[in-house]
C-alpha cells in the first residue's frame, strides 16, 4: 500500500516536473533565466 | 557500484554536451572589459583596446544604428549633435538599474542642451511593454535603445556589469565609464560630464535647479 | 560482499572524483577567471542542479536558487514554471545526492573538514532544531521576500543572493574582485558583510562537517523534501546489519542511518556504504514497485 503511493508520487512528480518545464519553455521563461545569468548585477551578488 | 557508474556516465554525457555549447562564447570584445579594469572606476581613453575593431583607434561609438523604444532611432548623428552623451546600460532583470531610473531621469532633465542622455535596455527587445513600464513618468523613452548593431552592439557585448554608464564625446570616443548603481547619481555623473568637457576643451556645466 | 571499502583511485574516493568532475563541469569556462568576465553562452538558460553562482566567471549554467528569486522578484513577477520544474525534476530523480556528489560548495566544506582541526560534535539539542533554519531561509529569503517585499520600484532584489549566499561570494564575488581592480573600489559594506558570512561558514567547516548544508542551504532544504520518495534511494538491508554503528559514526550529516536512512538530512555521499562491514547499505535508482522501501522488514 505504501509502496504504491510512493510509486504514484514519484512518477506523478516526475510528470508534473516535466510538464512544468514544458510550460515554462512555452512561456519563454528560460530566456529570462538566460538574461539574468549572462549579466552581472553587482548589487545582486553583494558588491556595490 | 552500478549506480555510481551510471551517475558518472551521466556526468560525462552532460559534460560533453555543455562543453560543446561552451565552445562558442559570445564575448568577442573582451578588450573593453580590460579597459574597464583600470585603477579607479573611470576609463582611460588612452587604452588602445578597440570595441570597434579598428586597430590603433580609441574605443568609441562611431558606426552603428539603433532603434529606440518609441520606434525612433538613435545614431551617430545624435552623438555628434552634443558635446557629451551619457549612455546608461541597464537591464529589466537588474533591480538596482531600475531603482536608479528616477534619478537618471531627473539628471537628464536638468542638463543643458549640449549634454545628452540615452539609455540602452539590454533585454528590452521583445519586452517593450515592461521597459515602458519602468520608464513611465520619465522623458527617457525616446532615447532608450532596445536594439542596435555595429559599435553599439560590440559595446553591449563587452559589458560585464549592470548598470554601466559610458560617456562619449561629440566624436563618439569613449571617455569615461561608471560601473554600478550610484548613491549620488547626479553628483557622480556631473563630475564625469565635466571631465569629458574639460578634455574636449569645452566649458563646464552645472545642473538646472 | 564483506569488507566493502571505499573504492579509491590514487587515494581519491569515487565520491571525490565525481565531486571534482562536477565542479569542473559546472564551472568549465576557465578563461573567465583570467579575464574577469562571465560566460554568456546559451547554456546559461539551463539551471544546474547545484548551488552555483551564475556570476562565477567559470559558470556555464544558471543557479536554480538565483533564477528562482529572479523570476519571483522581477518586473513581471510570475509563477516560476521553468525553474521550479527543473528543481522538482532534480529533486524527484536525485534527491540530496546532488548535495553529496555534485555540489561544488559541498566539496569545499568537505575539503575544509579534512584539514587537521579538532572535530566537534554539535549537541543534539542544538543540532536538531537548527536543521530547520534552512527551511526558513528557503521560505523567507528565496521565496517570500523576492515575491512580496514592498519596494519603491516594483522590483525586488534576490535577497538570498544579495545578503547571504556564501557560494556566490566565494565563486562570484571574490574571483571577480581579484580579476578586476576597478571593482574593488565599488565593494562596500554589503560585500564586507558577505565576506563575514562566508567566513562564518568556512571556519565552522573546519570543525563541523558541512555546516552550511545542515543549517542554511535553501537548495538542500528543497531537495530534502524529496529524499523519501526520489528515484535515487539509499537502502539498508536489515538482515545484514550487525548494529556496529560505523555508518552513523562516519555520517557527515549525523543521520541515524540504521533508523532512517532516507532521512531528509541524508546527502547520499555514500560514506556509510563504504564503511559498512557487511555490505548492508546500498543505493540506486528505484524504478519498479518491487523495491522495498528502506527499513521495511523482509516479509
Amino acid at each position: 500500500m505504501r509502496n504504491r503511493s510512493v510509486l504514484l508520487l514519484r512518477w506523478g512528480l516526475l510528470g508534473l516536473a516535466l510538464a512544468m518545464i514544458a510550460a515554462g519553455l512555452l512561456r519563454q521563461e528560460h530566456l529570462e533565466v538566460l538574461g539574468k545569468a549572462v549579466r552581472v548585477c553587482l548589487e545582486c551578488i553583494g558588491i556595490g | 557500484m552500478k549506480h555510481t557508474t551510471k551517475l558518472l556516465a551521466l556526468l560525462l554525457a552532460l559534460g560533453l554536451l555543455l562543453t560543446a555549447c561552451a565552445s562558442q562564447p559570445e564575448d568577442q570584445s573582451a578588450p573593453a572589459a580590460d579597459s574597464a579594469g583600470n585603477a579607479d572606476n573611470t576609463d582611460s581613453a588612452a587604452d588602445s583596446n578597440s570595441s570597434g575593431g579598428e586597430a590603433g583607434e580609441e574605443p568609441g561609438l562611431r558606426s552603428f544604428s539603433a532603434a529606440t523604444l518609441d520606434g525612433g532611432s538613435f545614431s551617430p548623428e545624435d552623438i555628434a549633435a552634443r558635446d557629451v552623451t551619457v549612455i546608461n546600460f541597464w537591464a529589466l532583470s537588474c533591480a538596482p538599474c531600475i531603482a536608479e531610473m528616477p534619478d537618471l531621469a531627473a539628471f537628464a532633465a536638468a542638463l543643458p542642451e549640449n549634454v545628452g542622455v540615452a539609455t540602452v535596455c539590454l533585454d528590452g527587445y521583445g519586452d517593450q511593454e515592461t521597459a515602458l513600464e519602468v520608464l513611465e513618468g520619465t522623458d527617457l523613452v525616446s532615447t532608450t535603445v532596445i536594439s542596435g548593431n555595429g559599435d553599439l552592439a560590440s559595446l553591449c557585448s563587452a559589458l560585464v556589469y549592470t548598470p554601466t554608464t559610458v560617456l562619449v564625446d561629440g566624436e563618439g570616443t569613449l571617455m569615461e565609464v561608471i560601473v554600478g548603481g550610484q548613491a549620488d547619481l547626479s553628483g557622480t555623473y556631473l563630475t564625469a560630464v565635466n571631465k569629458v568637457l574639460a578634455a574636449s576643451g569645452k566649458a563646464e556645466i552645472s545642473l538646472a535647479e | 560482499m564483506s569488507g566493502m571499502h571505499r573504492h579509491r583511485v590514487r587515494g581519491l574516493s569515487l565520491q571525490r572524483i565525481v565531486q571534482l568532475l562536477s565542479a569542473v563541469l559546472f564551472n568549465g569556462y576557465a578563461i573567465g577567471f583570467q579575464k574577469g568576465r562571465i560566460f554568456t553562452g546559451g547554456s546559461k538558460a539551463v539551471c544546474v542542479p547545484v548551488l552555483n553562482c551564475y556570476s562565477c566567471p567559470g559558470a556555464l549554467g544558471a543557479c536554480p536558487i538565483g533564477a528562482l528569486q529572479a523570476a519571483l522578484g522581477g518586473m513581471k513577477r510570475h509563477f516560476p514554471f521553468y525553474v521550479l520544474g527543473m528543481l522538482m525534476l532534480f529533486g524527484v530523480v536525485l534527491g540530496r545526492v546532488v548535495c553529496g556528489l555534485l555540489c561544488p560548495f559541498g566539496l569545499v566544506q568537505d575539503l575544509l573538514h579534512k584539514l587537521p582541526f579538532p572535530k566537534v560534535e554539535v549537541p543534539r539539542r542544538i543540532d536538531r532544531p537548527a536543521r530547520y533554519v534552512k527551511y526558513v531561509v528557503l521560505l523567507v529569503l528565496v521565496v517570500l521576500l523576492p515575491a512580496f517585499a514592498l519596494t519603491d520600484t516594483g522590483v525586488r532584489p534576490p535577497y538570498f543572493c544579495q545578503y547571504v549566499c556564501p557560494a556566490g561570494t566565494l565563486e562570484g564575488g571574490i574571483p571577480l574582485l581579484l580579476a578586476d581592480p576597478m571593482l574593488r573600489g565599488l565593494a562596500g559594506a554589503l560585500f564586507q558583510w558577505k565576506v563575514l558570512v562566508l567566513i562564518g561558514v568556512v571556519l565552522p567547516s573546519l570543525c563541523i562537517h558541512r555546516p552550511f548544508c545542515r543549517y542554511l542551504c535553501p537548495l538542500g532544504a528543497f531537495y530534502s523534501l524529496f529524499n523519501r520518495f526520489s528515484f535515487f534511494q539509499m537502502r539498508l538491508d536489515e538482515r545484514r546489519c550487525v548494529g556496529c554503528g560505523r555508518c552513523e559514526r562516519s555520517c557527515p550529516m549525523a543521520v541515524e542511518v540504521t533508523k532512517d536512512i532516507n532521512s531528509p538530512e541524508c546527502i547520499r555521499c555514500g560514506k556509510c556504504r563504504s564503511v559498512c562491514p557487511t555490505g548492508a547499505i546500498s543505493s540506486g535508482f528505484a524504478v519498479s514497485a518491487g523495491e522495498k522501501s528502506a527499513n521495511r522488514r523482509p516479509e
